[in-house]
């Protein structure tokens, strides 16, 4: 359990605008990323593992708590193994296939009517004014 | 600088020669107040208006901004009328005495007005200084410009305004507000004193951008590709860095424009009402959407930390399971594995019985005993991520809470927000609808300007986060510049004279950064320190802080840390910009008491009696001098009577009105203010 600083988190290709585009709601990409995993999580989506993915930020940006949630993820995966926390890439890597896969669900159940028209997921700007709270509200509607 | 006396003559409401003599003790040791009781339309604010005429020449004030040049009048009307009867001119005359640095000064600057064609024409046609020097020989100074200079030397006239504090231009200081941004920023470049440096930065911006040209051009490969978009990017910075002060000046416009139309609106009887209603719709409106931007900073920054909440089946049951084991004291295991292994690998004991195959009872004993242990470093893992995991869990009802009030709280906003545009729109169509053609033009003009105010909004948030994005980018481009230039080691001569050009605007840039930044936490500190103090028991419990932030906004944090503003009463916004501003006076002097007076014009209007009872109190010790300005709704013989007992109090004054509509100005003993003030409104 290092807590690495020096690993480049990776996230899907397709995502990289979403990223930015979500830094005034949600945060750095840290805290985009984390809601996307504990989403992923939640739902049980997870995207492949091993497909390419783009680097995101560092992992010196990733808080204390962040870091638990993904040793948790990287335990339970391992069957209780503790191990496992002695890899943080390991540890990234898990993490970054459910971030993607909560992405999906974001993108489904939230974001879409949030989504500028055209190929790329890129947020319309003019309504989003008060997205910050639909994030927040999203959290326990997820719980229900 | 100590005020001593202010001498009016035929100047706005005061007709005739009237003076009025501040209180000038030393601070906490004598009497610096003075107070200057007066109604509405008395004339206190034009008292401060005859000290900044007389002090800078100043015709107006920043809170004139909207009235139309030549409404506004110096002399005295019923002078003007009456020397125009007999074909005279009239003068309104301003003399100020005051003291500074030992010096004497005497400044005296006078307006000649006359009607023509039943208009009034003011012109200045006198303005003389004169000083003391330190031999006792008076000096006449009589040049406009010199007197300006020494004046300028006395008080800035950049920051003369902060030194008179009205109760909306103090609220004006925490709200998030193109106008609340300028006038923090202007206090604090002020402050700093730092026209040069930024003069400097100028020039060295146009030529960084040159040699930033000439580097890429000079580099190659992806060096080259790098410092071309580092090029890029600070001139899309530079640009919309720019666009940004533009469009907060377009603001400031736009709002004085509409103020102007609805003034125009409000003169006529048949819209009157409504106009007074879309106003206060408005501010109302302006008010629950600077808390509801609050709040979602609040929830931006919340997001992350809530949704751990989606993972809380996960943490549960691993925490469950480490806690399981930690119960079995499996966890950590008494059993050092390297100890095992080294006892498996010598084949004895440590106390010397022989561990081998050939023994089978103690050999697969300890066998068992391996295959329990666990890397020291593993468990100590383990149990790190048992603790990180207890507390996160641990917090989980406190996000619930947080996540359902703010939720909450935004969602009643939001719509309390919607309601007041309703009422907004029904408003505008009744006005618009008017069958006066006139007055449903000046409505059309006015929404056509709100628009214009909506669009800039908009366009400001837009620039905002353009701004953001390539701040981000630009610090990982330079990141990876100098990674580039550490690998490859060597460059052209030419590019280490560019780039050393380039680092001295960086180095500047810096230089200028981190002192404001030191003058923002030093504010921070100070403000927070005095807010402490003027806030009544119930904000000290809550509000904990206040914060210079990066783009000079206010904001005032809890004891927890977490942004407050939104939450806060009118009472404590004042309360917080009062406290902002001694600590911007404090900072001016280098932590003593700024040589400076506090004209504060009706400040007690949306406080509460302790946080009164706090000013009163604190402010008489915090400055040189305190001229207080109150309506005798404000200043009641409760607060009379704290001012009296603390000391300070030293002069007292009260405008009153004279049957002609003048006003003049009687000077009582401060013994006798009890018996002319009212009851304050809790003690009756």
């Amino acid at each position: 359990m290092k807590q690495s600083t020096d690993i480049r988190v990776r996230t899907g290709p397709r995502y990289d605008q979403l990223y930015k585009d979500l830094r005034p709601y949600c945060g750095e990409a840290h805290a985009v990323f984390f809601l996307c995993f504990c989403l992923g999580v939640r739902t049980g989506r997870r995207a492949e593992e091993g497909v390419r993915r783009a680097d995101r930020f560092w992992s010196g940006t990733i808080t204390a708590d962040e870091w638990a949630c993904f040793y948790a993820m990287a335990v339970d995966q391992k069957h209780m193994e503790f191990g496992a926390l002695d890899d943080d890439k390991v540890v990234v890597r898990i993490a970054e296939t459910y971030a993607d896969g909560g992405m999906e669900v974001l993108i489904d159940e939230l974001l879409e009517r949030f989504l500028a028209k055209g190929d790329t997921y890129k947020l319309d700007t003019s309504v989003c004014a008060d997205l910050s709270w639909q994030l927040l509200k999203f959290i326990p509607d997820q719980l229900v | 600088m100590i005020l001593e006396q202010i001498t009016v003559e035929n100047f706005r409401q005061f007709r005739g020669r009237q003076s009025l003599q501040f209180a000038t003790g030393e601070p906490g040791k004598g009497k610096n107040v003075t107070v200057i009781l007066g109604e509405n339309g008395r004339g206190k604010t034009g008292l401060f208006r005859a000290l900044m005429f007389c002090l800078y020449g100043d015709c107006s004030l920043a809170q004139d901004e909207d009235v139309k040049r030549g409404e506004l009048r110096l002399v005295n009307t019923s002078a003007l009328v009456d020397a125009s009867q007999e074909g005279k001119p009239v003068h309104a005359t301003v003399q100020v005495e005051f003291s500074h640095d030992g010096v004497h000064y005497d400044v005296e600057r006078r307006v000649k007005a006359l009607l023509h064609d039943g208009q009034p024409l003011e012109q200045v046609d006198k303005a003389e200084l004169r000083y003391r020097d330190e031999r006792g020989n008076t000096k006449l100074v009589d040049n406009p410009s010199e007197i300006a200079r020494r004046l300028n030397g006395v008080l800035d006239r950049r920051v003369r305004e902060y030194f008179l504090f009205d109760g909306e231009k103090i609220e004006h200081l925490t709200r998030s507000s193109a106008a609340q941004r300028i006038e923090v920023a202007r206090g604090i470049r002020c402050l700093l004193d730092i026209d040069d440096m930024e003069r400097a930065l100028a020039a060295l911006k146009k030529l960084r951008t040159f040699l930033g040209d000439e580097l890429s051009r000079v580099s190659t490969g992806e060096y080259a590709q790098v410092v071309a978009r580092l090029n890029e990017l600070q001139k899309e910075l530079d640009a919309r860095t720019e666009r940004l002060e533009e469009i907060d000046k377009e603001l400031l416009l736009a709002e004085a424009e509409k103020k102007q139309l609805d003034d125009k609106l409000a003169e006529n009887e048949g819209v009157a009402a409504q106009v007074a209603e879309r106003k206060r719709l408005e501010a109302q409106r302006d008010e629950l959407k600077g808390r509801a931007g609050e709040l979602l900073d609040q929830m931006r920054d919340r997001v992350g930390p809530s949704a751990v909440l989606l993972a809380t089946d996960l943490l549960e049951r691993v925490y469950g399971t480490v806690e399981d084991k930690r119960q079995r004291g499996e966890i950590p295991t008494a059993l050092r594995k390297d100890l095992i292994e080294r006892i498996l690998d010598d084949e004895v004991c440590i106390c010397g019985r022989p561990v081998k195959p050939s023994v089978p009872d103690a050999f697969e004993a300890i066998l068992e005993w391996k295959n329990k242990a666990v890397d020291e470093h593993i468990e100590n893992s383990a149990m790190d991520l048992w603790r990180l995991l207890s507390g996160l869990l641990g917090r989980s009802d406190d996000i619930r809470v947080f996540l359902e009030t703010t939720i909450q709280q935004y969602g009643n906003i939001r719509n309390s927000i919607e309601t007041t545009r309703k009422s907004i729109e029904d408003i505008n169509e009744q006005i618009g609808g008017s069958e006066r053609a006139d007055l449903s033009k000046l409505e059309a003009i006015r929404q056509g300007v709100e628009g214009r105010i909506v669009r800039v909004m908009a366009e400001r948030l837009v620039v905002g986060g353009e701004i953001a994005e390539r701040e981000l980018e630009g610090g990982q481009r330079k990141a990876r510049r100098e990674q580039l230039e550490r690998v490859e080691g060597q460059k052209t001569e030419l590019a280490e004279r560019v780039e050393l050009a380039l680092r001295t605007y960086e180095a500047l840039d810096q230089v200028k950064q981190e002192f404001t930044g030191e003058v923002k936490t030093r504010l921070s500190h100070d403000a927070s320190e005095v807010f402490g103090r003027l806030l009544d028991e119930e904000g000290r419990s809550m509000l904990r802080k206040i914060v210079v932030q990066d783009d000079y906004s206010l904001q005032v944090l809890d004891p927890w840390g977490k942004p407050f503003l939104a939450n806060i009463s009118a009472g404590q916004r004042q309360v917080a910009s009062i406290a902002f501003i001694l600590a911007l006076a404090s900072a001016a002097a280098g932590g003593e008491v700024l040589e400076m007076p506090l004209f504060m014009d009706t400040p007690f209007g949306k406080l509460s009696w302790q946080h009164r009872e706090n000013l009163i109190s604190q402010i008489p010790g915090a400055a040189t001098q305190w001229v207080l300005l109150a309506t005798d709704t404000e200043l009641g013989r409760r607060e009379a009577s704290l001012l009296s007992r603390g000391g300070a109090w030293g002069k007292f004054h009260v405008l009153e009105s004279q049957p002609d509509g003048s006003t003049r100005v009687r000077e009582h003993s401060v013994s006798e203010a009890l018996s002319l003030l009212r009851n304050s409104e809790e003690d009756s």
